[in-house]
């Protein structure tokens, strides 16, 4: 009997091509300073690959394309999304008579501004949470870390299947990437273990600090994920409730007097004087507010406050605990196993 | 052979590889409350884990889900405390779910479906693994559990590709292909979700509005008519909380001030709490009331006094005298004290002009100290009137009333009766406001909405009408007036419109009900009647008469601003739809011809079509005033043209009038009352009739035009003194305004206006919608076209 292979048949290449090795940033995986060029770095990558190679790729079922490429076109529904809301309150207002146009102009005004807000308070609150764990447990749960990901050639003699992608060393709490954390000699292999088992008051010289340190790394991971996913929201309606105050109004105004420079330099002015404005009108409820709305405000910024501080004292205090340290014993001295 | 081994693993004997217990999962397109329960379990069981750092990558990643939950609701629970309205609040929270439900229901519309009827497979496929966590099958191309997919479904999807039936390993090439397709499909909704999920979720919106305002008005409306109806009722409820409100508000100010002297922050206390939630009109007769209550009016010569003038007194002196000339000048406490006591006022409570007497004596005091340095006369003058007016305002300020037992009693009584009163207006003012204010989403702003509105499509107008005219009232008007000549020229659609037309404007009556309207103003009048007895009699004259101003039979008062706001709201829209109505019915009567060929020439006849085409369309309440100013040529010469007019298709085909040519008449009266008979003093054409007497409008009618005939053709008008219909009535000029309510041509203006905003914007965001579900679904057809099958 004949056997015949059973590989598919792709047709996506085997040309005989010949191609250069364009060369990598990283050659392997690699960790990263947490700093803001790296970040900048990363979300540029990130961004252009997000619109470009990725749905290129998607679009095209390369058998390349991944988890990690699919998570990152996260951000063009999220960045679409946010310009199609923007177009939804204002696009049609040309249309308007200049009363209605006006009015609807306003409204349309505030709800970008809100949608901006809400993109920048979700993203920047995270920090919140990760700065003040970061220094309590010694542990940056944003550490980011170049991996390079070897892909199917596309073609034979194609040089270029490998490819970077850039992830957070704890970004899984199951798989997170002890691997990376270690030192590169004997005398500071367990470095960071070293560091956090300190922070954490596990005290020092220990003889395996990575065994003590690695269980309480994944609770931190978990508690602190918890409290960025629930507080980042809550921050985010609390930038849309900034961006729809009646201050942001007199902004609007301001934004279309002067030319050039002087404009923009105007514009900053008013954007921080009512920026200033809005925050107080959103905790006070304004001139004239009600019952309800005087405390609106406050219950919105209270609930974003407590989520946070509440999730970083339930991250940092659980992790300070030392308590629970020794593994539990599963084995069973008396018992006996026989394998036929 | 059998091997031992001792400190082993604590199993079972014979132990085997737990068998796998993923599955495929089929998720209907909207889930069941059973998957929606089981969910929301694993969802807040993530977040337990999440709290006590148990979770794994899978509950990690529903906590999104959650955060996004909690901050949606809560901004929008923000939001909606920031709208006026209840819809408005409401639409807050409908925006949340509209916006939550376009981001789930876009890739199981718009792809899933597709893709599954055209290859077989949905490539938003669901599984749970062993552990019970539910995820998509293609999230992840380099991890697809395949084994869940059986042989005889994989055959089924490779039939449906076109996969050879005769292909080696035919599953696989297929399960190449799903992943492919899938690939695909995953990107496609990354690229459409955004614009997707903000458009659907901003048209639903749009559409859910239509469910929720008449749903919401039905609501409100119930609430107001049950408030009228158990008036009593709620009005003890109420008045039992605001009195004690009132007395604890009150007890607090007492126990500030028992025994203190009543001032003028005090009165303020005291008659901002009385007066609290009434109009300031109102407030100012309390605060005169409780001033003339609780100040008599004397002054208390006292230390304090002393001290006061002291003090007072050296700040004046300061303005122009050097702090020497100060020191030695103004008196000290003491010093005053002993001046009081030398003459003999010290401790006595003294009236106006004893008051004054102390003021100048204190003056000379320090006139003649003044005089013993050597000022000059300019500065001694100043000396003297500066000094009289510190002490002056002092004593003035120093009341000898008090804050006693006997007063606080009579306060507390006032409370009583204030707070029965606000307890009463409060439900008033609240059925007041869901029926008639003058705001949005009240029940006559829905009524109001709802009949021009709907007039767009009676009278047939589209989207391009709207386009070209909206902008311009003029435009609108011209628009307007050919429709309503094209139907009233046309049997059945006249028939037709004037039925829907006189239908929805019937509404009003069961709504608003004339009787509910007549209690309401009933029970104004005895609220505000017994309130200003009771107050009258407690010494609040003022505030009594600001109530009911009885003396002036009324005018003015609040009790008749509440009654006659009410009535004339209702008034407003009821004429502004009559004379609608009424303006439907002339053109009718023209359309049919029905034009009195009353010996007029031929002319006059055209002209006074023209008039009475523009008075009822376009008229305002001047129009009328100044009895028709109208360009036109009188010939009445004996060999004129007398024949009749000739009308087609709803149009006067004008033989010799012509718009803006000839002079205004002004003897020429016989015109004016002919004009005004023809429009209101006409015979009704059959149909109007018909449809009136069907929706129960025709009374109604009949009164409106009677109305205008008489209140508004009796008026006087100085330089056409003739021109009236009948004698002077002699009503006022705003019941005249208010009788000819709004011309159906701007009511028509804003109504295309509104129409054509919130149409031009569904239009628009319904073509994005469309093309981006069109591409999105097309794009099926040109993904099955991979290369992996052959």
């Amino acid at each position: 009997m004949n056997i015949n292979s059973v590989q598919p048949k792709i047709e996506q290449g085997f040309t005989g091509k010949v191609q250069e090795q364009k060369p990598l940033k990283y050659s392997k995986d690699t960790l990263l300073e947490n700093n803001l060029k790296t970040k900048l770095e990363i979300q540029s990558d990130k961004l252009v690959k997000a619109f470009t190679t990725y749905p290129a790729k998607g679009l095209k079922g390369d058998r390349n394309a991944n988890f990690y490429e699919f998570l990152t076109m996260g951000t063009v529904p999220y960045l679409l999304g946010s310009a199609a809301l923007m177009g939804v309150f204002n696009f049609a207002n040309k249309y308007f008579t200049p009363f209605a146009q006006s009015k609807a102009g306003s409204i349309g005004k505030k709800m970008a501004l809100g949608v901006a807000f809400y993109g920048v308070a979700k993203e920047a609150s995270k920090a919140l949470v990760n700065k003040p764990v970061k220094a309590l447990t010694g542990v940056d749960t944003e550490m980011p870390y170049a991996k390079v990901v070897e892909g199917f050639p596309r073609f034979e003699g194609d040089k270029n299947t490998k490819s970077v992608e850039y992830h957070k060393v704890f970004e899984s709490v199951e798989f997170p990437r002890y691997d990376l954390l270690y030192g590169k000699t004997n005398e500071d292999r367990n470095a960071y273990y070293d560091k956090v088992a300190k922070k954490l008051g596990l005290g020092e010289n220990l003889a395996s600090s990575d065994k003590e340190v690695k269980p309480r790394l994944k609770e931190i991971i978990a508690r602190s994920n918890t409290a960025k996913s629930i507080s980042s929201y809550l921050w985010a309606a609390t930038g849309v409730g900034l961006a729809i105050q009646k201050p942001w109004d007199n902004f609007f105004t301001a934004a279309t007097k002067g030319q050039g420079f002087a404009k923009v330099k105007n514009m900053a002015r008013s954007f921080g004087n009512n920026f200033v404005k809005a925050a107080k009108d959103l905790w006070t409820g304004g001139a004239n507010p009600t019952k309800v709305q005087k405390y609106a405000g406050k219950a919105l910024i209270g609930a974003a406050v407590a989520a946070t501080v509440i999730g970083v004292a339930n991250t940092v205090i659980n992790a300070r605990k030392s308590a629970n340290l020794e593994d539990k014993n599963v084995f069973d001295e008396n018992r006996k196993v026989v394998v036929d | 052979m059998a091997i031992t081994a001792t400190n082993g693993i604590t199993t079972q004997q014979y132990i085997k590889p737990q068998e796998a217990k993923g599955h495929l999962v089929s998720t209907p397109i909207i889930p069941g409350p059973k998957t929606v329960i089981s969910d929301a379990k694993y969802n807040l069981k993530a977040l337990k884990d999440g709290f006590t750092g148990k979770a794994n990558d899978h509950q990690l990643g529903k906590l999104n889900d959650i955060g996004m939950t909690v901050g949606g609701v809560g901004l929008a629970a923000y939001i909606a405390t920031q709208k006026a309205t209840p819809k408005t609040k409401l639409m807050e929270f409908v925006g949340l779910g509209t916006f939550m439900a376009a981001m789930k229901l876009w890739p199981k519309l718009a792809i899933g479906l597709p893709a599954k009827a055209i290859h077989g497979f949905d490539p938003n496929q669901e599984y749970v693994d062993s552990f019970g966590r539910k995820k998509p099958f293609f999230q992840d191309p380099q991890y697809t559990p395949w084994d869940l997919y059986s042989d005889e479904q994989l055959q089924k999807i490779g039939d449906k590709m076109g996969v050879d039936k005769n292909a080696q390993d035919r599953n696989d090439l297929t399960k190449a292909n799903m992943k492919k397709i899938a690939t695909k499909n995953n990107t496609l909704w990354m690229i459409t979700a955004g614009i997707a999920s903000a458009v659907f979720s901003a048209l639903a919106c749009n559409k859910a509005e239509k469910v929720i305002d008449p749903a919401l008005e039905k609501v409100n409306n119930n609430k107001a008519d049950k408030m009228l109806a158990n008036f009593d009722a709620e009005a003890n409820k109420r008045s039992e909380s605001t009195a004690k409100e009132m007395q604890k508000d009150l007890d607090k100010i007492f126990e500030e001030n028992k025994g203190k002297t009543v001032d003028s922050k005090l009165l303020e206390k005291i008659s901002g709490r009385l007066a609290k939630g009434l109009d300031p009109v109102t407030a100012e007769g309390v605060a005169e009331d409780v001033k003339n209550m609780l100040v008599n009016g004397k002054s208390v010569i006292n230390e304090n006094l002393a001290e006061t003038i002291a003090n007072n007194t050296k700040e004046v002196l300061a303005q122009r005298l050097s702090e020497e000339q100060v020191a030695k000048l103004a008196p000290s406490k003491e010093e005053l004290a002993k001046h009081f006591n030398e003459t003999k006022v010290m401790g006595k409570e003294v009236s106006e002009d004893e008051a004054n007497e102390v003021r100048v004596s204190v003056a000379r005091m320090v006139f003649e100290k003044a005089k013993a340095e050597g000022l000059s006369t300019d500065k001694l003058k100043f000396v003297k009137k500066g000094v009289a007016q510190a002490a002056g305002n002092a004593i003035k300020a120093n009341s000898a009333s008090v804050l006693d037992e006997a007063a606080m009693k009579k306060i507390s009584e006032v409370g009583k009766s204030m707070s029965e009163l606000q307890a009463k207006d409060s439900v008033l003012t609240e059925y007041a406001q869901i029926k008639v204010a003058d705001k949005p989403e009240t029940v006559i702003a829905n009524y109001w909405n709802t009949v021009s509105t709907g007039l767009i499509k009676t009278l047939g107008i589209d989207f391009k009408e709207m386009e070209k005219v909206r902008n311009n009232r003029e435009l609108v008007q011209g628009m307007v007036r050919g429709k309503i000549e094209e139907i009233t020229s046309d049997d059945a659609k006249y028939e037709k419109a004037i039925g829907e037309i006189a239908k929805s404007v019937a509404e009003l009556d069961k709504k608003i009900k004339p009787e509910d309207t007549k209690k309401y103003v009933e029970l104004v009048g005895k609220t505000y009647d017994d309130a200003a007895g009771k107050l009258h009699n407690q010494g609040m004259q003022a505030t009594a008469n600001k109530l009911t101003a009885l003396a002036v039979n009324g005018k003015g008062s609040l009790k008749r601003v509440k009654q006659t706001y009410f009535e004339e709201r209702i008034s407003g829209v009821r004429n502004s739809f009559s004379r609608l109505i009424n303006t439907m019915d002339v053109y009718r009567r023209i359309s049919k011809g029905e034009i009195p060929n009353d010996g007029s020439s031929r002319e006059v006849k055209e002209a006074m079509m023209e008039l009475v085409k523009q008075t009822t369309l376009q008229g305002h309440s001047s129009d009328h005033s100044i009895k028709f100013y109208f360009n036109r040529s009188q010939d009445n010469s004996t060999n004129v043209d007398r024949s009749p007019v000739e009308v087609k298709d709803g149009k006067v085909v004008n033989k010799y009038f012509q718009e803006g040519k000839g002079v205004d008449v002004p003897g020429d009266y016989d015109f004016y009352q002919k004009a005004m008979n023809f429009m209101y003093n006409s015979k009704m054409d059959d149909k109007t009739v018909e449809a009136l007497e069907k929706a129960g409008l025709k009374d109604q009618i009949n009164t409106y035009n009677n109305e205008v005939f008489t209140k508004i053709g009796g008026a006087d008008y100085f330089t056409k003194p003739n021109h009236k219909t009948t004698g002077d009535q002699g009503v006022s000029s705003e019941y005249k305004f208010l009788l000819l309510g709004v011309a159906p041509d701007e009511m028509m203006t804003k109504t295309v206006q509104q129409t054509y905003n919130s149409k031009k914007w569904g239009n628009t965001f319904g073509t994005v919608g469309a093309v981006l579900t069109g591409l999105t679904v097309a794009a099926q057809f040109l993904f099955g076209k991979g290369k992996a099958v052959k």
